[in-house]
């Protein structure tokens, strides 16, 4: 009973944490790499949007992101943890992107509808309890997306890390390969330009 | 008015990375300081702007497919080293060009190395008058007629020296 207890549990994919699932990919199982997957997709997604403000990009980029996690998974570091791993990779990526498009829009080269803030409706919308605080929401929502659209990449990387992630600075410096101080000052340098900013747009809107 | 010593540290203490000391002189600034709590206000507006936008992308998202799409992507079998894990196992054909124009050249410096030890060692050595054991042996080196003279005797060091034919 006890044995059968334990076989069950071990022979569950779910109940295994990151590490035994990766090794279990590693050997070739690509059902302990769903798992992964289904883990994380919706914090990667989170990190590709804020990064790209663009519901079709991000989506790209979070699949690319698993697809290449998977790809270099046998070199992967088993000291470092597998999410801030993966973190690292679709931050890579997303930047690339944004580079990319940037390119494309300086050679001529632009679809619009992949650069910028997503401007789809939502596909299944909240009902809203309060219009007016419901739009005064949305308006600050989107004056913050156009006031990290003007930070550098990595001060708008760790400004969504930190605040949407709630990765430590620890974490934040092994995902962007750098010291903790720099995080903790490129976070700072983040929210005053993100005070600045947001203060401006409050006195456009007014006046 | 607070300056960005103090900003700082509320940020680090608002972020959960203060504590003990630090975090009692963050808590004790934003009760007394006006300008502080502005500061602590703004962080939190932020933080909280931000996280609605976020997720409400990511419950707006259909993740149902999200699997299949990259599963159909994915290498079967167990994993193998690729070359983008940053192990070089073969030099880049870029690096071969440069390399290869240089690969005639290493002979000759090498022989030209050897002759010039000849010759400084011919050069420094000056030679003594012969010893009654005095033992001379010449080597051809070319057929230019270049020859190396090794001399020496049963109590000094072999002595060796170079000349042009």
């Amino acid at each position: 009973m006890g044995q059968a207890a334990r076989k069950l549990t071990v022979s569950s994919p779910e109940q295994l944490d990151d590490r035994q699932l990766v090794e279990r990919t590693q050997e070739g199982d690509q059902e302990a790499y769903r798992v992964l997957v289904e883990r994380y997709q919706g914090r990667i997604f989170a990190v590709a949007y804020g990064l790209l403000h663009n519901r079709e990009d991000a989506r790209e980029v979070t699949q690319e992101a698993f697809i290449k996690a998977f790809r270099n998974l046998s070199g992967f570091r088993r000291d470092s943890s597998f999410y801030t791993w993966l973190y690292r990779i679709t931050v890579n990526l997303g930047i690339d992107f944004r580079r990319k498009a940037y390119r494309n829009r300086e050679t001529g080269n632009l679809d619009e509808t992949r650069l910028g803030p997503d401007i789809v409706a939502p596909t299944s919308p909240r009902p809203l309890g309060n219009p007016g605080k419901s739009l005064e929401r949305k308006e600050l929502r989107e004056r913050i997306r156009a006031a990290i659209d003007q930070l550098p990449d990595e001060q708008k990387t760790v400004i969504i890390l930190r605040e949407v992630e709630g990765l430590s600075y620890k974490e934040i410096a092994e995902t962007m390969d750098c010291a903790e101080g720099t995080v903790m000052s490129r976070l700072f340098y983040a929210r005053k330009k993100l005070q600045v900013l947001l203060a401006d747009a409050r006195a456009e809107t007014r006046s | 008015m607070i300056g960005r010593d103090e900003r700082e540290l509320i940020q680090r203490w608002y972020d959960g990375e203060a504590l003990g000391a630090e975090a009692l002189l963050a808590e004790r600034l934003v009760v007394e300081e006006p300008d502080a709590m502005a500061w602590l206000e703004s962080l939190e507006r932020l933080a909280g702007g931000l996280r609605r936008d976020l997720e409400e992308a990511v419950s707006q998202e259909d993740f149902s497919g999200y699997w299949d799409a990259i599963a159909e992507r994915l290498p079967a079998g167990p994993l193998t080293m690729e070359p983008s894990d940053g192990v070089l196992r073969h030099a880049p054909a870029a690096i071969e060009r440069r390399r290869r124009p240089l690969a005639w050249l290493l002979r000759p410096l090498a022989a030209a190395a050897g002759l010039a030890l000849l010759v400084v060692a011919s050069i420094a050595l000056v030679p003594e008058p012969a010893p009654p054991s005095y033992v001379v042996e010449i080597l051809e080196l070319d057929s230019d007629g270049a020859v190396v003279v090794l001399e020496a005797t049963a109590d000094t060091p072999m002595l060796v020296s170079f000349e042009e034919g």
